[in-house]
């Protein structure tokens, strides 16, 4: 039986139909909720990093909208009436500077000899010199000496008024519009700080007169931008209008702090994707997209906002991979459930497919073997109590009882196959004996019919002789004259005395030759006994297959019996002929001699005719008792042939019987051969 | 049921021996002439092409020797005669087969013992008259085994 592949096995059609779908099922449902956690992350970025800019550009706006505030307050108490009056400018200065938190310095310009005071106030004595330059300009700058802004501060000039950009940029912006706006400058290092200016312009009749503001510290970005950091977890960058990273993450391995910048973004790995965040409008939605990061090598999402006050770009920068980080876990952990339950079933599934296809192969093998017929190996028992068990148990008692079965049947076959062989055997020799033994009895029967006709003759020719001897002695008597008549008459006497001693030797003969098959029908019947006995003896050996045949061997046994019984009378009853025939030979070979001494005395003498009378006399009677023997005779084979009847009619009813044995037998042999074919293709275990 | 055994007569007296250790029923038979051999040792015969021994069984019976007849019959049954014979056909010698019936040995008088002839078993009452059983596995003393024996290791009968 051929071991079927692993797609039409058992085990294999229940892992693929079992363990290959819910792989697919559980694969679909990991990328479902892996695409489904991107989307959840996309989104939650666009949440998370889109409000993390849009409040710090909004809180950016507050604060730079606040120190333009200051600006336009200090310019505007210029325009009111403190121009030209220097050192109450300066003192207000002053008080701003000291009064204003956040701010390092405060600040205010005049243009050359706007006031008309630089000379005059070089040769006053009690104007501050810190506040002006060398011709006189006025510009004082108090600054705070610690970052703080709190303590003592400094008063001096403000330094590169007339190169800067933060005094050259709000002039032409007037002189091109003619309105003063606040501005606010890029950074730039003062003090060893980095600090921006928030500048109004001074407009004295109509006139650009000089600028007021404020200078403040960056510090204060970094706090921002590590809040959002802190909130988000997020990366912050601040990019100026003029396009300097005012703030930017620190490098890796240094804690992701958030750093101060001066650098053009331009000069910076950042430059190409830094005219993507530029290219927000300001005021507008926050925008979110995603994007490889030049300096992180990582794809990154970034939220980009741009301030309407300064113009400043704030952008929060998120790695994909943290992003994920959590998606990526809860999708790591599904996976490895699924796989695991999946590893599980598909273990469980082949453990108790491969013991149920180990089991029901054994069956299917088993059942093979069975149906081609080899019984000679066990079907070995099995521990296990299900349906597959209890299937294997059926065939192991199945197959235990088949074999017990052919093994008897078989067995049952030899012995009939034995006697049945010998049942024929002995049928035909019966069947022969009694053919034979039949032919003999009518050979018997024919020579003892030919005996009693010729006692009939005999009869018949003494009852003749007898009348011819009473008439010879009525002529003997009634004179000489028929003397000549009796000498003929006595040599027709003498011519049949011959004769009859010739029939009688031929009834002798006869007799010999039954004596002959009489002893041949004892030896028939003696051998049928002794068939008969082993025929016997060979049925008990069979035990009950032989019973009946033992009742057919004590019949033949009874048949040969009689047989044997009728042969012996038939030869008591031939001796008694061959006696009756010897005597009758002997009275007539006497009689022939007496009836030639009449014949030479009737020939010789007439005148001895009384003795001759007398001779016929005694002949008469002698003839009688010839006749009275030849009756017993007669009566004796008319017995014999009636006796040698039967046993015919026995043999024939035996050669009968044997035949009809003989045809069973037969049929009983061709059952057995059916029966012997119809188990040979069964092979037994050597104890079955 | 009891087992059925042939009865057969010898010296005038009746035998019975189980048909399991009869294998067949025989016409007189020929043996050929065993010089030196004992009285009760007719000689060997041809039995289906082997030779086998013939027995008289009278002279083992210590019965008086009948004379032959027509009636006589040799009883082949199964004999120990030792090692290279087992269940060896041995011919017995027997006046004539009276019956096959099945005797009760069961209810049978276990007869009285006989030096040298073990093989006689109980005595049961039959129509027949008096039956003895003859137990053929032990028909034969050691030395009676051992003289056949070496007679058919010499015809070469094994």
């Amino acid at each position: 039986m051929q071991k079927p592949s692993l797609f039409n096995s058992l085990s294999g059609r229940l892992l693929l139909l079992g363990v290959i779908p819910a792989l697919v099922v559980i694969a679909g449902i990991v990328a479902w909720s892996a695409i489904d956690g991107y989307r959840s992350v996309r989104a939650a970025e666009e949440k998370v990093l889109g409000g993390a800019v849009s409040g710090a550009a909004a809180e950016l706006n507050v604060r730079n909208e606040g120190w333009n505030l200051v600006a336009a307050i200090m310019a505007g108490a210029q325009e009111s009436g403190l121009f030209g009056k220097r050192n109450d400018s300066s003192l207000f200065t002053r008080r701003v500077n000291a009064s204003t938190t956040g701010i390092v310095s405060a600040f205010i310009v005049y243009e050359p000899n706007a006031d008309g005071n630089d000379a005059a106030s070089m040769k006053d004595a009690s104007a501050a010199r810190d506040a002006m330059d060398a011709s006189g300009r006025f510009g004082p700058n108090w600054f705070n000496l610690d970052a703080s802004g709190s303590g003592t501060d400094k008063l001096r000039f403000t330094p590169g008024a007339e190169t800067m950009e933060f005094y050259q940029s709000p002039k032409k912006e007037f002189a091109a519009s003619k309105k003063a706006a606040a501005f606010v400058s890029e950074p730039r290092q003062d003090e060893n700080r980095f600090v921006v200016s928030h500048v109004f312009p001074i407009v004295i009749d109509g006139k650009f007169a000089g600028i007021a503001g404020v200078d403040r510290s960056l510090e204060r970005l970094t706090e921002v931008a590590n809040e959002i950091r802190t909130r988000s977890g997020a990366d912050v960058f601040i990019l100026s209008s003029g396009g300097r990273l005012l703030v930017a993450p620190g490098k890796k391995g240094q804690d992701g702090e958030t750093r101060l910048s001066s650098s053009p973004v331009a000069e910076t790995p950042y430059k190409e994707i830094a005219a993507r965040w530029q290219a927000v409008t300001a005021g507008g939605e926050a925008d979110v997209f995603e994007a490889m990061d030049p300096v992180l090598g990582e794809q990154c999402f970034y939220g980009v906002e741009r301030t309407k006050i300064g113009g400043w770009t704030v952008v929060a920068r998120r790695t994909l991979a943290d992003a994920m980080r959590e998606e990526n876990y809860s999708i790591a952990r599904n996976l490895v459930i699924g796989v695991l339950g999946m590893i599980v079933v598909a273990g469980l599934m082949f453990t108790v497919s491969r013991g149920i296809a180990s089991r029901v192969r054994t069956a299917a093998q088993a059942a093979d073997r069975i149906a081609r017929g080899d019984l000679t190996e066990a079907i070995a028992e099995t521990e296990n109590r299900d349906e597959t068990g209890q299937l294997m148990g059926s065939m192991r008692t199945m197959d235990s009882n088949l074999n017990s079965l052919v093994g008897n049947v078989k067995q049952a076959g030899i012995r009939l196959n034995s006697t049945a062989t010998e049942i024929a055997a002995t049928s035909k020799q019966q069947e022969a004996s009694s053919a034979t033994f039949g032919a003999a009895s009518n050979q018997i029967a024919a020579a003892v019919k030919e005996i009693s006709a010729t006692g009939q003759d005999l009869v018949r020719t003494m009852e003749s002789v007898s009348r011819m001897a009473a008439e010879s002695a009525s002529l003997a008597t009634t004179g000489r004259a028929g003397l000549q008549s009796m000498e003929g008459v006595m040599r027709d006497l003498d011519g049949a005395t011959s004769s009859i001693a010739d029939k009688l030797n031929a009834i002798n003969d006869r007799s010999q030759k039954i004596t002959t098959v009489i002893t041949t029908i004892t030896k028939v019947a003696d051998q049928t006994n002794i068939l008969s006995i082993n025929a016997a003896i060979e049925a008990e050996k069979a035990g009950e297959y032989g019973s009946g045949f033992l009742v057919i061997a004590r019949e033949i046994r009874r048949l040969a019996d009689q047989t044997a019984s009728a042969t012996l009378d038939i030869e008591q009853m031939v001796r008694q002929m061959q006696a009756a025939v010897s005597a009758g030979v002997m009275e007539m070979d006497r009689f022939a001699d007496q009836v030639r001494r009449g014949v030479r005395d009737v020939v010789s003498a007439g005148s001895q005719m009384t003795e001759i009378i007398d001779r016929v006399n005694r002949s008469t009677d002698s003839f009688k008792q010839v006749n009275e023997s030849m009756q017993a005779q007669s009566e004796g084979a008319k017995q014999i042939s009636e006796a040698m009847g039967s046993l015919v009619s026995n043999a024939n009813q035996t050669v009968q019987s044997a035949k009809e044995f003989g045809r069973a037998a037969g049929d009983l042999q061709a059952a057995i051969a059916l029966l012997r074919d119809a188990v040979a293709k069964f092979k037994l275990r050597e104890n079955a | 049921m009891n087992s059925l055994a042939v009865i057969w007569s010898c010296g005038g007296l009746l035998f019975s021996t189980a048909t399991e250790s009869v294998i067949e029923v025989l016409s007189p038979v020929s043996p050929t002439p065993a010089p030196g051999a004992p009285a009760w040792l007719l000689g060997l015969f041809d039995y289906r092409g082997k030779l086998i021994p013939l027995v008289r069984v009278s002279e083992l019976l210590g019965r008086e020797r009948a004379a032959d007849r027509m009636s006589n019959r040799v009883l082949v049954v199964k004999a120990d005669l030792g090692a290279d014979f087992r269940q060896c056909p041995v011919g017995l010698w027997v006046d004539h087969i009276v019956e096959l019936e099945r005797p009760d040995f069961g209810t049978a008088h276990p007869g009285f013992a006989v030096p040298g002839a073990d093989f006689l078993g109980a005595v049961v009452q039959t129509k027949f008259g008096q039956v003895r059983e003859v137990r053929a596995g032990n028909l034969f003393t050691a030395e009676q085994i051992e003289l056949l024996a070496g007679r058919l290791r010499d015809r070469g009968a094994a």
